[in-house]
């Protein structure tokens, strides 16, 4: 059994529940045990980093801090968390005088952190700590001519952290493979989709999702999968208004690549959170036989 | 015999008086033990600075000098010389650096001048135990090894020969040539590079006094300057190169076809084949690896066609030993593979093509016969041509590649030639700054080349065509090119084997990966091995005209070491005491220059005086204490220490 | 051998003429300090300080004294006049600004960058020229998505995301936010938010944010958000930590130190 300090992010609570939902169903076949790390506040991610540095690192360095105790890795699914919390680390080791003035706000609060978490995304533990070999000795459902396109997103691989190439990585189209299913070519594949500017910028966004859809779709992919919860809404709950806007007809379900695994791995549907997405899964996976619950 | 100091102290001007006082200091110094004479002069190594010495020396009976001044690295030849000129022994010498040591690096007078004085008491301390020691002569071997023959070995080559002396020229590839051979033009003159190279090939081919081996490498250097000893392989063509006369039917005949790496993959070649018309040596090569003899044991075309009867497949390796005094390394470059640059797309789109690739297909003798054409056989109608692919790029190659902007430009011209193409050149910043290079500039400017500053973030392929995205920086928008051909003009790279080759020679290689010269500013073909030169490219990217410059520089100082015929060997170097030496070995695998060998019959370790620098890191670590570095034994140390804290 | 930093510092208006005598006090005190001057604008002190190594605890020694709302530290390397260089060059990421050689690569790969008043070569270009206003005034950080496709490309290791971060926390900071994006507003509701709860909440953000900027857009994002709630993926209620005590602490001494150097 693998231990692991769990880091969910704002958003597994939210509009990544099916995230949430998926991994928990997925660590018992894989050997994974995350406990969640007690009382953690949001990281701050780019909307705190662009308000205060300071603050924006001190709050997500709290995080740190409650997770050294704990002595594990602190593992987060989230991209966006798995760079700001990276982002907190280097920077504390690289501007000593940063580190100075975090240290004495943070000891102000009654807390300590020393620089020894180590901050991994979900995906490269999966890949890493477990492995493709593992993986495919749990498949009992070959998702055999199923194409799948892999969206990585851009802060998965950006800045490059060493998890993957940062323009044309390949950890999940190997994921998908050993899930029995075909990778489909995405040029696209760690282009941004807008992140949040989706709320304050919405055309700007609505035309990078649309990018994205439309390179998906061309080379055949009949869903996508990503590893990121922002990528997910994204380019699922706003494939509506992307077709409305460019008289499109994208319908394309956006799954966790989490949810992939857990089909493929026979479990149900419910536990998946598969009927969470707003465009529906059903289609493209009926030849595989999900349980419903 | 009683030993007298004689003590100078220089002034250097207002460099150590300014913060050192010199009178205290002299006065200090007549005052220790065994000094007989205390002086100070405002220039130490000028000629009457000199003669105080001398004066001294044969005067007052000085038999121990000490000068305080600048550092050895500086002058302390300088003053041995003036000892030696006086009858003394040169290692009766000893300098305290009270300049770069002292003087420059204080802000304190009084400080300062407390500090030269135990510099001066270490010192004096110190030359009361040195011995008189002599360098020794050994002859230099008047052969010369040049390995490489592309254009910087040739010349070398040439130079030395021309002398009358012997040349070992080595070359890996079955023809001499280089990278030089396979350009088109060259710039900014756009002479025919083959045009101006070939004479040169072929002079080496004739002369008499160069041993061409080619399709030979480099095993096993040991030795030291004047006395190397080298092994070479010569690898087995499976052809007799006395019996080849070159005639090209085993090509003709043979079934096999390969990428040729003359034209960077471009085209194919036979198995068996000469790489190019006019390879010196003019004789076939087998290509082992590929060849389905000796894969499958079938076919053997070419020996049943060959009229000179000069295939011979049981043809093996032959190995042989030379000796020579110096050694020659112009082993040239390696280009840049732009694959891993996935957003420039070579590899995966069509009509993105290398600077390499574009030389060959431009070139008359090329797959396309000199004709510019994208994949689908037409000629373009706009080419982009991008600057600094891999260089100047924290992410591939810190360094500029320095060639890439003049040929960059060069193919503009030869893009405008020949087809009429609007050009692009993309690019950062324009180095021109050779002679004729800005001029040439001007030129391309004239011919309606299209210059856009800016580095390209991406190649699409969009509709059937190339795109090219780019910031043009200077009119401050966002541009996206569509063309139908892209070269990119990809870094120079050191060797990809030239690790393998820095191992061979002991040569040191700077963080770029080139090797590394002994003095970027006044020594930039010595290397820190004496007897061993670096030219051209292999030192680091650069032009034609500087890469033969650095060959005749080289070539002439093998021949002025050649014309002395012999050289001076340091005499600070390490002995054993056989007699303490337990043959533990520890000295043999510390010693950086390979100057140590153990004896069998003795069962003790020897030192090859020739090839010992004197570092002292056997003499340290030896657990017997059997190793004595001289001019630095643990007496003169401790004498030095103790003057300082005393 | 020290380098000099400036303070900037904003005394409490509840400490009244005593705290900024106070102030002033603690800065004669400190060996450190070579000069003490008032300031316009933000800050009602600026004092030159030549520091040994390391800032914090001359700075502590300054906020001991109480009666300071904020102090800002200032990094001056001798370039020539251009503060707002300096400025940059003192917030962490920002040196490599110095880096740049304005090739143009980080623009041209921008996603946005045709929605950008300046491209990211050009907003470094007015850096260096000292143009603080223009620069803190466009929209090109509020367009920016975070996407680092610059930063990895780079030749010359320009943190250029992290430089956009930087500007728009000096631009939040001295209220010279760009109205024609706007992704400030929304990253201020969003800080609101954690400030509060110490963990974000997309529905109150979305909210706040559409109520406040475009009500008629928010009609547009209408479906799609009952889509979501009926997913049971829009929590009405804010979710709360237990800490948020310890991290309004953490906060408030953050805002007193001020930036991140």
């Amino acid at each position: 059994m693998k231990y692991y300090s769990y880091f969910p992010g704002c958003s597994l609570d939210a509009t990544a529940v099916a995230y949430g939902l998926s991994i928990k169903a997925i660590c018992d076949p894989l050997g994974m045990e995350l406990i969640e790390l007690e009382d953690w506040n949001c990281c701050g991610s780019t909307p705190y980093g662009s308000t205060d540095e300071l603050e924006a690192v001190c709050i997500a360095t709290r995080n740190l801090a409650l997770a050294e105790k704990k002595g594990l890795d602190l593992v987060t699914p989230c991209s966006s968390c798995y760079l700001t919390l990276n982002k907190a680390n280097s920077n504390l080791k690289l501007y000593p005088d940063l580190k100075d003035r975090v240290e004495w706000i943070l000891a102000a609060a009654g807390l300590e952190y020393r620089g020894t978490v180590r901050v991994r995304h979900l995906a490269e533990v999966i890949l890493n700590d477990i492995g493709l070999e593992a993986i495919k000795s749990k498949v009992v459902n070959r998702l055999d001519g199923l194409k799948v396109a892999p969206y990585y997103g851009c802060q998965l691989v950006r800045p490059a952290l060493g998890f993957d190439a940062p323009e044309n990585p390949q950890s999940l189209d190997r994921l998908i493979a050993s899930l029995g299913a075909e990778p489909t070519p995405f040029p696209l594949k760690s282009r941004c989709c807008g992140g949040s500017l989706i709320i304050s910028e919405p055309d700007l966004a609505l035309g990078l999702i649309r990018q994205l859809l439309e390179s998906a779709a061309a080379n055949g992919a009949e869903c996508i999968i990503t590893p990121c919860p922002l990528c997910q809404t994204n380019l699922d709950a706003f494939q509506g208004m992307v077709n409305a806007k460019f008289k499109t007809r994208f319908e394309i379900p956006i799954l966790f690549f989490t949810q992939l695994m857990g089909v493929a791995f026979g479990i149900n549907a419910k536990a998946l959170g598969l009927n969470k997405g707003v465009i529906s899964a059903k289609k493209a996976l009926a030849p595989f036989q999900v349980a419903a619950k | 015999m009683e030993k007298r100091v004689g003590v100078y102290i220089c002034h250097c001007g207002s460099n150590i008086a300014g913060m050192v006082d010199v009178e205290e200091v002299t006065k200090f110094a007549q005052g220790l033990g065994s000094v007989v004479a205390a002086r100070n002069y405002k220039y130490m190594c000028s000629d009457p600075g000199m003669d105080l010495i001398k004066k001294d020396i044969k005067e007052l009976g000085v038999n121990r000098v000490v000068v305080a001044s600048c550092s050895p690295q500086m002058h302390e030849p300088t003053f041995r010389r003036a000892c030696e000129d006086a009858g003394l022994n040169q290692y009766l010498f000893e300098m305290a650096n009270i300049r770069e040591h002292c003087s420059w690096v204080s802000e304190d007078r009084i400080a300062a001048t407390e500090k030269a004085k135990a510099l001066v008491s270490a010192a004096v301390r110190r030359v009361l135990l040195h011995e008189p020691l002599e360098t020794r002569e050994v002859p230099v071997n008047p052969n010369t090894l040049v390995i490489g023959g592309g254009i910087a070995g040739i010349q070398a080559a040439l130079d030395i020969a021309a002398s009358g002396h012997k040349v070992y020229l080595v070359e890996k590839g079955p023809s001499i040539g280089g990278h030089m051979i396979q350009l088109d033009k060259t710039f900014p003159t756009l002479d025919c590079s083959a045009c101006i190279l070939t004479p040169k090939m072929s002079q080496v081919g004739r002369s008499p006094n160069i041993e061409l081996l080619s399709y030979s490498e480099v095993e096993e250097v040991s030795g030291y300057v004047g006395n190397f000893k080298v092994k070479i392989r010569k690898k087995a063509r499976y052809v007799d190169e006395g019996k080849c006369t070159g005639c090209g039917t085993c090509m003709q005949k043979c079934p096999w076809k390969v990428p040729s790496e003359f034209d960077a993959g471009l085209s194919t070649r036979k198995v068996i084949y000469i790489p190019f018309a006019q390879a010196v040596p003019n004789v076939a090569v087998l290509d082992r690896k590929n060849c389905v003899y000796f894969k499958k044991g079938t076919c053997r075309a070419c020996e049943r066609f060959c009229e000179a009867k000069a295939i011979n497949f049981e043809q093996t390796d032959q190995f042989l030993e030379v000796e020579v005094g110096n050694i020659i390394v112009a082993t040239g470059y390696d280009v840049l593979d732009p694959s891993p640059i996935y957003q420039y797309g070579y590899g995966r789109l069509e009509n993105v093509i290398t600077s390499l690739e574009f030389e060959r297909m431009v070139n008359a003798s090329g797959p396309t016969e000199g004709k510019i054409l994208t994949k689908d056989g037409s000629e373009p109608k706009t080419v982009a041509i991008i600057h600094c692919v891999g260089s100047r790029d924290h992410n591939y190659h810190e360094y500029c590649s320095k060639v890439c902007c003049m040929y960059s430009m060069k193919f503009a011209h030869l893009v405008k030639e020949r087809t009429g193409a609007r050009v692009y050149n993309l690019y950062t910043e324009l180095k021109s700054s050779g002679k004729g290079y800005e001029e040439f500039y001007n030129r391309m400017l004239d011919e309606g080349t299209v210059f856009v500053r800016g580095r390209p973030s991406d190649i699409f392929s969009e509709n059937g065509r190339l795109v090219v995205q780019v910031e043009d920086t200077l009119a401050d928008c966002q541009r996206r090119i569509p063309v139908d051909l892209v070269i990119l003009s990809t870094a120079i790279e050191p060797r990809h084997d030239s690790e393998k080759i820095a191992r061979i020679l002991g040569l040191s290689r700077s963080s770029d990966g080139f090797f590394l010269e002994k003095h970027p500013k006044l020594e930039p073909v010595g290397t820190a091995t004496d007897g061993i030169y670096i030219v051209g490219c292999c030192q680091g990217p650069r032009d034609i005209p500087d890469t033969v410059a650095q060959a005749s520089a080289a070539a002439a100082k093998v021949l002025a070491m050649i014309e002395a015929g012999k050289i001076q060997i340091e005499a600070a170097t390490a002995v054993i005491d056989e007699e303490l030496c337990s043959g533990c070995k520890t000295c043999i695998s510390l010693c950086p220059y390979n100057a140590i060998s153990f004896s069998e019959e003795r069962k003790v370790s020897c030192i090859n005086e020739a090839l010992c620098k004197g570092c002292g890191t056997c003499a340290a670590a030896c657990p017997s204490g059997a190793i004595k570095a001289r001019h630095f034994t643990d007496e003169q140390i401790m004498a030095e220490i103790e003057g300082v804290l005393v | 051998m020290g380098t000099k930093v400036y303070f900037m510092i904003k005394t409490a208006e509840e400490a009244g003429q005593e705290g900024y005598e106070q102030v002033l006090k603690a800065l004669e005190a400190i060996p450190e300090v070579e000069s003490i001057e008032p300031a316009s604008g933000d800050y009602d002190l600026v004092a030159r300080v030549d520091v040994p190594k390391r800032v914090v605890p001359v700075a502590n020694k300054i906020l001991e004294s109480g009666g300071v709302k904020r102090l800002e530290v200032i990094r001056v390397e001798p370039l020539e006049p251009n503060p707002f260089m300096e400025e940059v060059c003192s917030i962490p990421g920002g040196e490599s600004v110095l880096w740049c050689a304005q090739c143009g690569m980080c623009s041209a790969s921008c996603p946005n960058v045709a929605q950008m008043d300046y491209s990211p070569r050009k907003i470094i270009a007015l850096i260096r020229a000292g143009n603080r206003n223009q620069v803190l005034g466009s929209n090109s950080m509020g367009v920016c998505a975070s996407c680092y496709l610059c930063t990895v490309r780079c030749p010359r290791e320009v943190k250029i995301t992290e430089l956009m971060h930087a500007l728009e926390c000096l631009a939040t900071r001295h209220e010279l936010t760009s109205a024609k994006t706007a992704t400030p507003m929304m990253h201020r509701f969003f800080v609101d938010i954690i400030k509060r709860n110490g963990r974000a909440h997309e529905f109150g953000l979305m909210l706040r944010f559409y109520l406040r900027t475009n009500p008629f857009a928010a009609i547009k994002m209408l479906p799609m958000a009952l889509k979501l709630l009926l997913h049971g993926r829009m929590p009405l209620r804010a979710r709360r930590i237990k800490g948020t005590e310890q991290l309004k602490v953490i906060i408030h001494e953050a805002q007193i130190m001020g930036g991140a150097i």
